[in-house]
Parts: structure tokens; sequence; C-alpha cells
């Protein structure tokens, strides 16, 4: 690994971070995130995940990648397709060389990464290179973006 | 097929059980759905249908921008013949919230229309390109949160379910559908339409997508869309933010005191509900607890009375009841009891006890329909009409809705006045418009100078989008037609496209002190999603097309007619003051409204007996409904 690579790594990655008291539920961050990769509204495939029961909860629960350092998708990948954004840190998924076998999904403990059925190929949230789009959109603007190497 | 649209209609018959679908394609002319409900029942049932009859459908339609980040189109409308319309049903929508809508989409349909009745309890469960209908015997009888809880449970905690309660089953024409815990289609009666399908529940789950023409370009016009409606900095906008007086003070503080969050429908910015926590009772959302009952004296105001609103609210939602007309038939049981029509013993009912314990009781008498419940769930005009003795004299409808007289109301607004002869739908203002801002908008907190203009800011927003600046002065009748018109095209077209009646016209934003509003980027949404290119004044003439064909509807099935209109105003609201109004005269004079009505048949290009003319079709591209109107 280049020393550019071992500094990069040594910093945490860029993450979203979720005020989930402040989350109205709206699901615009999941329709946003298909609409940038995708081109189509599928909060399925979304890479940010916003859940509440209505009987049980106050507000709902935003789950999303923690964009982890030594990431167990990437090191779990036989295909060597997971490798970290040089603009962000956030591990993602080259598409071209991904097959698609699932080894990340079961590697991964926090469900976020995901062999999307429509596309044949892993999804994991790459922070839109580091413009991250949920965040833009959030309308009550709970989620956030800390850039690489904020604590 | 063009983006937005799913492609598919689920078509369900609950008496032989047989689920099958048919493409949407044939009537996109009139969008989704209010419009493409009412052209596929316009159609499809026959005049002299009631509303309990089996040959009645049911239809749940979402709209082409449902599913998409477009602000505020995750609404759905339920349509069909309304048991609450007086004298005779009413085909109206009724709109719903939540996610129904969005989900019904990602699991591949534009809408369900329902037919028949089953013998027994079912519910329908439509998940991913499939549905099916299996036994509710275990569900009926328990209220609509435990009702949803366990399909949640039994089928995916993230679906989308719609349930009735024990007010539904029993028919009662206040029952409402409901979803989550405060998202709800009310106002019409369709839970006893559910319920005498012995449907107990919808419930939807899709993981599929909703597909977009011009992703680029939605995402530019859901930037433009959502700085009119909501800037994160402001305070709730949820209870009591209309701002009407004394029956709304204390709001402020329940909300500060009992809201732990904020709660949206799918793709609303805005979130105006409130999920509460309140010591002793379930969670609950709630989006406006309504003032009826607080108008009436007696009734705890301020904090507590909120409290006992919203606590009762709460228990109309479980029972499947409209909390909004549970608390209509609470102030006209008083005024009952007031005048002598009622007593305690007759009634079954504590009417001389604390006000709180006397409104939960109604609404859980109604649920039962047990004492003066039963007759109470028929609705209040058909109560006055068994019960007699003058009961009649306590009530201000129109065509079986209540008039909500507050602050600003029928009485002393021309344009409320003008708006129940023309059509079958709720005079309420709405937001983020000309109509919101001359009586405070409704989703501004109360006392935000935003919320009322000065009158020469009316005056000129009324000139640039009306042509007219006497148009919305609430004390003349003048330009009232083309104000009517107007909103009544943005009603319609809210509701098929489907956004919430709350958020258009967008046609002089809060947050744009040069009043200018952005209503141009409606179209913009449209477009984007659909690929089908329109601008503001396509998507006025599909609303134009679509109360054209509301008004076909209603004269098909009899409960339009000239004559009908002209006494759908209460004659108890004429030439009366409201010294709680802005505007306190007394504005209504019968034939002043008769002459404003004539003048909007005319500018609609109906005749004098509100028939839309041959001409009139055909301007409007509607060749396909001329066999429906009228020999």
């Amino acid at each position: 690994m280049s020393r550019l690579g071992e500094a990069l790594n040594a910093s945490p990655a860029g993450r979203l971070v979720a005020d989930a008291a402040g989350c109205s539920d709206c699901r615009v961050c999941e329709m946003v995130c298909t609409l940038v990769h995708e081109g189509d509204a599928a909060p399925s495939s979304a890479r940010l995940t916003v859940a509440r029961d209505p009987f049980v909860d106050d507000h709902a629960e935003v789950r999303l990648c923690r964009q982890c350092a030594d990431a167990a998708c990437q090191a779990a990948c036989p295909s060597g397709a997971i490798a970290p954004d040089p603009r962000t840190g956030a591990p993602v998924v080259d598409a071209a060389a991904c097959d698609g076998c699932g080894a990340c999904e079961s590697a991964c403990d926090a469900g976020m990464i995901r062999v999307d059925p429509r596309s044949g190929v892993a999804g994991k949230c790459d922070l839109c290179g580091g413009d991250p789009q949920c965040v833009a959109y959030c309308p009550p603007q709970i989620l956030s973006y800390r850039d690489r190497g904020a604590p | 097929m063009r983006g937005g649209w799913a492609g598919r209609l689920l078509r369900v018959d609950l008496t032989s059980g047989r689920i099958s679908s048919a493409p949407t394609e044939p009537h996109l002319a009139y969008a989704g759905g209010t419009g493409l409900a009412a052209r596929v029942y316009l159609e499809e049932v026959e005049p002299g249908t009631g509303p309990f009859d089996a040959e009645n459908l049911l239809i749940l339609m979402a709209g082409p921008l449902t599913g998409t980040p477009s602000p505020t189109s995750g609404r759905a409308t339920f349509y069909s013949a309304s048991p609450a319309g007086y004298p005779r049903p009413v085909c109206r929508p009724s709109s719903i919230g939540g996610s129904l809508g969005a989900e019904l989409k990602y699991a591949g349909f534009d809408g369900v229309v329902i037919g028949g009745a089953s013998t027994t309890p079912v519910y329908l469960w439509v998940g991913d390109g499939r549905a099916e209908l299996r036994d509710a015997g275990d569900l009926w009888g328990r209220d609509t949160y435990e009702t949803q809880a366990a399909l949640l449970k039994r089928h995916d905690p993230r679906a989308a379910v719609a349930a009735i309660g024990p007010s539904g089953e029993r028919l009662g024409r206040l029952a409402a559908i409901v979803h989550g815990t405060g998202f709800a289609s009310g106002l019409s009666g369709y839970g006893a339409v559910m319920g005498s399908k012995r449907l107990k529940a919808i419930g939807v789950r899709g993981t599929g997508s909703v597909p977009v023409a011009d992703p680029g370009r939605l995402l530019a016009a859901v930037r433009r869309a959502t700085a009119q409606l909501y800037r994160p900095e402001d305070p709730p906008r949820m209870t009591g933010s209309r701002g009407s007086g004394r029956a709304y003070a204390g709001a402020s503080d329940f909300v500060a005191r009992h809201s732990v969050g904020l709660l949206a429908c799918h793709a609303c910015p805005v979130a105006c509900q409130g999920v509460f926590r309140v010591p002793g009772a379930p969670l609950c959302a709630d989006s406006c607890a309504w003032p009826h009952a607080m108008a009436v004296d007696g009734f705890p105001r301020g904090i507590e009375g909120w409290r006992a609103t919203w606590e009762v609210n709460t228990l109309a939602n479980r029972l499947g009841l409209s909390g909004y007309e549970v608390t209509w038939a609470y102030s006209f049981v008083v005024r009952l009891r007031d005048a002598g029509v009622i007593d305690e013993a007759g009634s079954g009912l504590p009417l001389h006890g604390d006000p709180v314990d006397l409104l939960r009781a109604v609404a859980l008498q109604i649920a039962a329909r047990e004492g003066l419940g039963d007759l109470l769930a028929e609705g209040p005009p058909r109560a006055a009409q068994a019960l007699g003795s003058g009961a009649a004299d306590e009530l201000v409808e129109s065509r079986g809705w209540p008039l909500l007289l507050d602050s600003d109301d029928a009485r002393t607004n021309a344009t409320l006045a003008l708006l129940p002869t023309t059509g079958s739908y709720v005079p309420f203002n709405d937001g983020w418009s000309l109509w919101g801002y001359y009586a405070g908008s409704i989703h501004l907190p109360m006392g935000d100078p935003r919320a009322t203009l000065s009158a020469a800011e009316i005056d000129g927003v009324s000139e640039r989008v009306l042509g007219d600046a006497r148009a919305t002065d609430p004390a003349t009748f003048d330009g009232k037609a083309e104000a009517v018109r107007r909103a009544n095209a943005y009603r319609m077209l809210a509701d098929s496209l489907s956004f919430c009646t709350w958020a258009l016209p967008l046609d002089c934003g809060f947050y744009d002190r040069g009043l200018t509003g952005d209503e141009a980027v409606l179209a913009e949404l449209y477009s984007a999603v659909t690929g089908a290119e329109t601008d503001l004044d396509g998507l006025l003439r599909l609303g134009e097309r679509i109360v054209t064909l509301q008004r076909l509807q209603g004269l098909r099935h009899g409960y339009h007619s000239a004559a009908q209109d002209m006494t759908a105003l209460d004659t108890k609201v004429f030439g009366v003051a409201n010294s709680d109004s802005l505007f306190p005269g007394g504005v209504v004079d019968g034939e002043r409204l008769r002459a404003e009505l004539l003048r909007y048949y005319g500018l609609c290009g109906w005749d004098t007996e509100g028939t839309p003319t041959p001409a009139t079709l055909s301007r409007l591209g509607m060749e396909d409904v001329a066999p429906y109107l009228p020999a």
C-alpha cells in the first residue's frame, strides 16, 4: 500500500450521521438515494434505511453505513471489487468488478451492503463521492456528513 | 407507459373472491387519484347504487407522482359513494396520507378497485405484484391499532396497513379508514363501506420502484418546491397552527409539553403530525385536534382542552371513527341537551357531568351504536331528522358535512359561502395560498406575522392570480365565481396527482415576501416524473377536466342539480354576523349567492341547470364521457 494509502486508512473515513430524534419518517432520503444512483425511486434499493413502528416508536430509526476502517465487506470480497474511495475513504463497490456473489452481504453485521436483485451487483453507501445527496435533500436536515478525518 | 405510473390497477371482487389486474392506461387523461377513480366509477357503477350495496365500488388510487420525492405527493385517495352525504350519498374523494399510496406504487399498482361483498370477514394483502384475500375472523371486532399491529407482525413490519374499527363494522356513517396512528380517510364514512363489504383491512408492501422520466430535473424541482413549503428552522406546524381565536389557545403549550417528535406523510417536508406522549395514554400521532369541542361553552380550553381533545381523538382513531366528526357530534349533543331535545335517561349519555367524559362517551356510543349513539352513528343530519322536535335547528351542515363555524367561515366570507354550493367537498381553507392568507394560514404557528397579509398585499396577489383585486375580498360576492372555480380545479388537481390539498396552490409562498409563490414548479414536477411535458395552464385544464367529471358523476347519481346546489348552503348562516371574525359583517344574501353560482356555471361552461354542455366536453377533450351526460 502506498504511503498516501496508509495515511488515508489511518484517519476515519467520511461518514453519515443522523440525529434520528428529528426524523419525520418522510423517506425523502431513500428516494433521493436511488434517484441519484439508479435513476428511479426505489427505497428498497436505497443505501440507507428509515424504519419506524408507528405503534411503538417516538421517531424513526435511521440505519446508515458506518464506513468501517478494515471493512468486513471489503475483506470478504473475493473479487477485490470493494476498495476505499480516495476522496472520502469510504469503501465503495466497483460495479464492473462485482460478480454479485453476496459474500459482502453476509460479512456486514449492520446489513448495510446488499446485492440488489435488479442489478445483480452489490450496493452500499458511497457518500456520493463526498457530496451525499440524502444530506442535501433531507427536509428537517437531520442527516449530516462528517468529512474524513473528523472525529 | 410514461414515468410515474406503475401501469396496473388491481381488481378485487369480494363476492367471488376473484382477483385480477388491468392496465391503468386507458384513462390517464384524468391523471391518478380522484380523477382516475372517478372515471372508473362513472363507467362501472349504475345510478341508484347505494353506498352499502355490493355493486358499489370502493376505489383506492395513488397518483402518478406518488412514490417519488415530489413534496407532499405521498397521498392516495379513497373514492366511492359516501354514506355521509345527506340527503343522499355523494361520490367523493377522501384522501389518506402516510405511506399507503407509496407502498402500493412500489408493489406495482396505481390503484385498487374493490367491488362486491364478502360473506365473512376478510382482509386484502397486496405484496409486489400479487394480492390475496385472507380470513379476518380473528380481527373482526378489534380496533384499528390492534388490527394493524397484527398484520404488520404477520406479514411485514414495513408494510402499510389501513383498517376499520368497530364503527365501520357496524356501518356507522362517521367511520373512517385508519392507517398508522393518525392517518385516515375520514369525513366520508368509507370505513362503513369497507364494513358493508366485510373488508377489515388493506395491507400493502412493495419493494419495487417508481420510474422517473428525468431524475435530475425532478431533483431540481423537488428543491424548488420544498423551498416554498418548509424551512427547517421553523417551529412545528401541527395542532392549533391555524390560529382562530379562543378555541386554539393553549395549543402551543400542549405541543411543547407532550410532543416527542414530528411525523410526515411519505415525501412531505412539512411533517404536520405531532407524535405525543401523554402520561397514561398510548402513543399517538395527530395532525389536527379539531376545535368543535373547544368551541363549546363549558369544555375545557387551553392545555387541558387540548389534552382532552387529543385523547378522544386517539380513541376515535382506535374505534375507526373520524375524530373531526366525533367532536362535531359532541357539539350537536350539547346543543340538543341545551334545547331540551334529549335527556340523560333517553340518550344514555352523561349529559350533565364532566364535558370531557361526555365527549368520550359520545365516541364510544357511536362506535358501539348504543343509546343515542345508534342515531348519531347515522351522522348528525340523519339523527336530527329521526329525533324531530326541532333537532335540525341545532345543526349547521352542507350536504351532510359540518360547516365549521369559527373565526372565518361561510357567515362572513363569501368564498366559503359559495364553495359548498359548487361542490361535494368540505370547504376548508388551504395553506400556502391566497385562500389561506386572509384568515391566517393553517400551517403557520399561531400569531406568526406571516400568517396574515395586509389588505393591500392580499389585493395585489388577488389581482395577479385572479385578475381581480376583489376576488378574495371576503365581504363581497364580486369575483367569487373566478376564485372558487380556481380553488375547485386546484383541489381536484391536488387529489389526483396526488398532492396534499393543504400544500397547493403555492400561489404566494410563506417565505417569499414578493408574494409570487411558485405555481409553475407543480408542472415541473409532473413533467420531470412522467415525461409528459406540461405547464401550469395544462395542469389547471387537467383540474378543470376532473371538476367537470365530478359534475357529471353528481348529475348521474342525482346529488347535483341547480336546485340542490342552491340549497346546499344552510340558510342559518344567511345574514349572520360573527364577532370572532376579522370580517364581522354577515355577508350571505340568498339572491346574490344564487347569481354568483349561476355565474360559476357559466365560467365552467355549464348550462343554467349546471350541466356541462357538449361544447365544454369537446373543449376539454372529454368526448369519452359524453355518453354519461344527462338525457
